[in-house]
């Protein structure tokens, strides 16, 4: 077993085209990257041996990540502020490493300890955004790209996201002529679905059902008008879309990630407002991802 | 509509489809040009500002730009080389610039018909349509209707006849150019031979014309002087069928350009690294080109020649380069016959040093059919021993006589005891059946062949390991190629393919091989399509009308869209796929020159009816197959000429 007493830490974002990037491409990306890094990553022995290193938890395709997390072991000491550096230099833009710390090397995996997730999610609401077919989130149905933590998995997880499932999401709920909905009505229809305490939605043939009364962190938020233009216009360095004026609702939540993974806020925001008309799901953006230490702090 | 960014429109649709990361472009080594044209004088100046503010070049009228395009999926473009080769000598090329283009799945183009989104390249997201010189790889024959599909996405009509000044200028090249007639409808001009030595002639060409203001019937005429291109509208079939040229300065036979120092020859070293998973995901380095061992059923084995290698110090050296650029963790030396390389034993040693310890693993992607191959294959799979592939071809020695496969079952079963003892588990064996002279015996001893290997891995594997010893047998339908000794002979009949095939599956393979086999129905098209004339063009449009597109995908093709398409133009595939030329017919493909004479050809195809084999002029003598005196060019191995 080579030496691999450093465990490296990467915080990176991902966003602007390339939050359509599955997890397994976004681990490989960032593997590569490493590698023209040329940072002193320890490999693996053995019958295929590999760089050492743990992603935390997936994120689907479609989703921007602002807060996420890279494990990877060093056989060397290597100052961070270099190692950032040198990734700065062979960098993506659009998977952009923003800090690199030193961990403990026998603390819990990233999967393990990482549980708690912070949502945006940006809703065009009546006028022209919510009936322009635009639909900037894949497989928002949630049920077609297999990346609900399942990480490691074989094959090309997170690839296929559902076209009909967004078809839904852009035409019929799209309708002219609908009452533009409100943060209120929104916020209402999640508090509704997550008082009932479990979510079942339909994965291919079968039900894929989600504890609710463990998967939810902190009750949505929602505003609306100049408060959530504001919001927008402050991240749209991070590519929350063309969104400024008012028609959008921002609306935020704290999820947390299960045994049997972390259900996706937009299945959350469906099941809500399954009998509505007129909205669309613009961006959804995980905006933190830590552990419970970290919690009171939030 | 020029320097229009589609991107706004495309964006919107990547959360309905499969794997959107296919069209992002932004991979690493990517040219981004996020383009914000500022106005119309800072564009007429050829400046632009990017979304990150800094100030650019930009690619206005003044550049002349290039799409080019690999018709099918960006999984297999992008690992094709061609591509990569032509973009990296087109950007070189002052005031030119190439963009890669692909064939959207079916998903996104069902979705950009929808709404009116023609076909773009990635770099800008600019509509093909709009560019100087729209260039097509032809890889090979079942991308025929994905061609069509592409130029019909792009919005330009899809005859050459009908396509006017206004629209790029539509060029072939690949090996699917040394017949290039099935296609001459669609194209504008074809090369042949090899696009790196002919490419920066043909823009200059054209560029000269576009700034005389040439029509476009000047500018065709003044690309078909130039040695290597060929302008199928210049020419038509006279008596007897022949090509003949229809105006002054177009001439016959159209001569394959090829890079005669090939070890100067600039190597891709900062490659688009792709973020979804691709065919061959890993950096390549092609080590040399053209193989000389003159299987008579090879049509690369012709058309490719003469052998040239790379030197092992420029193959080193740019495998380190091109991995320090990239961050893959594999390397793949590709050619022909990789293990043909003079020096193979000196680059693997030493690519094996400069990567110790990296976890990065160097491929080799077929092996050599002997001893020394499987040592080669060792060298570099370390403890990872997944897969070995042999190719055979046939079944007894006497077929392989006849198709010049100068190897003998001694050879196979040496490799195979070398790679079994070594720890190798599996490995795969390349079959073709209806060959020439084929006989059940042939087909039956493919079976006997692939026993007695499999008896010879299990003697050599490890004892405990012997239950886990696996093979797999591969049967391809044999399809004559042009510019091949078999050229002249058609595909066995399609019920005879059945037959022979319904034989082999009744054979007994040990239960530890599993046999594949192709596609009867998709060999014939390919045969059909690879042994026409002008007539195929229709045919190939009509098939596309039926909807055929993604041929090469089992699960899209459909040999019945085949033929009611030949039946509508008064075709059969049969026929086109099975008949025979006489040695002194005018071939469809007679006036394109790969350099190997046909009174090779031809004496090839005699000897193969003597089973009478060849030498390979890399190790024995030449064999005046022709190549070297007609291109001026000669083999070279480890960087030193051989006269």
């Amino acid at each position: 077993m080579a030496e691999m007493n450093f465990r490296l830490r990467l915080d990176f974002q991902k966003h602007g085209r390339l939050r359509f990037l599955s997890h397994l491409e976004v681990v490989r990306a960032l593997e590569r990257m490493i590698r023209r890094a040329q940072l002193p990553y320890a490999v693996s022995q053995g019958f295929n041996t590999h760089m050492r290193y743990a992603p935390g938890p997936a994120l689907p395709v479609g989703t921007v990540g602002l807060d996420e997390h890279f494990d990877l072991w060093l056989t060397e000491y290597l100052n961070p502020a270099l190692a950032l550096g040198r990734l700065g230099d062979v960098g993506l833009r659009g998977l952009t490493i923003t800090a690199a710390s030193y961990v403990d090397p026998r603390a819990k995996g990233l999967q393990a300890t990482h549980i708690h997730e912070e949502y945006k999610l940006v809703i065009a609401v009546g006028g022209a955004g919510a009936v322009s077919g635009v639909d900037g989130v894949a497989g928002a149905e949630g049920d077609a790209s297999g990346t609900d933590n399942d990480v490691g998995a074989e094959g090309d997880a997170g690839g296929v996201s559902d076209a009909n499932g967004a078809e839904t999401a852009s035409d019929a709920n799209g309708a002219n002529g609908a009452e533009t909905l409100s943060a209120s009505e929104i916020v209402d229809g999640l508090t509704r679905v997550i008082a009932t305490g479990a979510l079942s939605v339909r994965r291919g043939k079968k039900n894929k059902d989600y504890d609710l009364t463990q998967a939810i962190d902190w009750m949505p938020v929602a505003c609306e008008g100049q408060a959530a233009a504001t919001t927008c216009e402050g991240q749209a360095a991070v590519d929350y879309g063309e969104r400024k004026a008012g028609d959008i609702v921002i609306l935020t939540m704290g999820l947390r990630a299960t045994e049997r993974g972390t259900v996706r806020p937009e299945l959350l925001l469906r099941a809500a407002l399954v009998d509505k008309q007129g909205w669309e799901l613009k961006s959804v953006v995980r905006t933190r991802l830590y552990e419970d230490k970290e919690l009171e702090v939030s | 509509m020029r320097d229009h960014s589609l991107w706004e429109k495309i964006e919107p649709l990547l959360a309905r489809v499969e794997k959107p990361s296919r069209y992002l472009n932004h991979e690493y080594n990517a040219r981004v040009d996020e383009l914000q044209v500022t106005g119309v004088d800072s564009a007429a100046a050829g400046v632009a500002v990017t979304s990150d503010g800094a100030v650019v070049e930009t690619a206005v009228k003044a550049t002349y730009r290039v799409a080019l395009l690999y018709p099918d999926t960006y999984e297999l473009g992008q690992s094709n080389q061609a591509i990569a080769i032509l973009s990296h000598a087109i950007n070189a090329l002052s005031g030119c610039v190439a963009e890669r283009s692909f064939l959207p799945w079916v998903d996104l183009i069902t979705l950009m018909r929808e709404r009116d989104i023609p076909l773009f390249t990635l770099e800008t997201t600019s509509p093909v349509a709009s560019f100087d010189l729209f260039g097509i790889t032809l890889p090979h024959e079942l991308a025929a209707t994905n061609i069509v599909e592409a130029l019909d996405l792009a919005g330009l009509p899809l005859y050459s006849k009908d396509r006017g000044s206004e629209c790029p200028l539509v060029l072939g090249g690949g090996p699917l150019a040394f017949n290039p007639e099935p296609l001459a409808a669609f194209f504008d001009a074809f090369v042949i031979g090899e696009g790196e030595e002919v490419t920066g002639e043909f823009i200059a060409v054209h560029r000269a014309c576009l700034a005389r203001g040439d029509s476009r019937e000047e500018t065709l005429r003044a690309l078909a002087t130039i040695e290597g291109v060929y302008v199928p509208s210049l020419y038509a079939p006279g008596k007897g069928g022949a090509l003949l040229p229809q105006v002054n300065g177009a001439s016959l036979p159209i001569t394959k350009r090829v890079v005669a120092d090939f070890d100067a020859c600039s190597i891709v070293v900062d490659p688009v690294v792709p973020f979804v998973e691709v065919a061959h995901d890993r950096f390549t380095v092609e080590v040399l080109r053209g193989c000389s061992r003159g299987c008579r059923f090879c049509q690369a084995g012709m058309i490719y020649r003469p052998v040239r290698e790379r030197t092992a110090d420029t193959i080193v050296d740019a495998v380190a380069q091109g991995l320090a650029n990239t961050g893959y963790d594999e390397v793949s030396l590709t050619s022909l016959s990789t293990t043909d390389h003079s020096q193979i034993e000196q680059i693997l040693r030493r690519l094996n040093r400069l990567l110790a310890n990296t976890g990065v693993g160097i491929s080799i992607p077929s092996q050599r059919l002997d001893a020394f191959g499987v040592a080669m294959a060792r060298m570099v799979a370390g403890e990872k021993k997944t897969g070995l592939t042999f190719a055979p071809e046939a079944g007894t020695q006497r077929l392989r006589d006849i198709i010049n496969k100068n190897v003998t079952e001694t050879d196979l079963f040496d490799a195979i005891a070398c790679a079994y003892a070594a720890g190798w588990l599996r490995c795969k064996l390349y079959f073709m059946i209806g060959l020439p002279e084929e006989t059940d015996e042939d087909v039956l001893g493919i079976v006997e062949l692939a026993n007695r290997a499999y008896a010879v891995a299990k003697d050599a594997a490890e004892v405990n390991r012997r239950s886990n010893v696996r093979m797999s047998v591969s049967v391809a339908i044999f399809v004559p190629q042009p510019h091949t000794p078999f050229q002249w002979g058609g595909q066995i009949a399609h019920s005879e393919i059945e037959r022979r095939l319904a034989l082999l599956r009744s054979a007994h393979l040990h239960k530890g091989i599993k046999l594949h086999w192709h596609d009867p129905a998709s060999s014939r098209v390919e045969a059909a399509l690879a042994r026409s004339g002008r007539e195929a063009s229709e045919l190939i449009e009509r098939a596309w009308r039926q909807g055929a597109r993604f041929d090469a995908w089992s699960e899209h093709f459909d040999a019945s869209r085949w033929e009611e398409a030949a039946s509508f133009c008064g075709l059969s595939l049969a026929e086109l796929a099975e008949r025979d030329f006489a040695l002194d017919e005018a071939l469809p493909w007679a006036h394109i020159d790969s350099g190997v004479s046909s009174d090779f050809l031809l004496s090839e195809l005699k000897r193969s009816r003597e089973a009478a084999t060849s030498e390979d002029c890399s190790f024995g003598s030449c064999i005046d197959c022709g190549v070297c005196p007609a291109l001026d060019a000669d083999v070279v191995l480890g960087g030193d000429s051989r006269g």
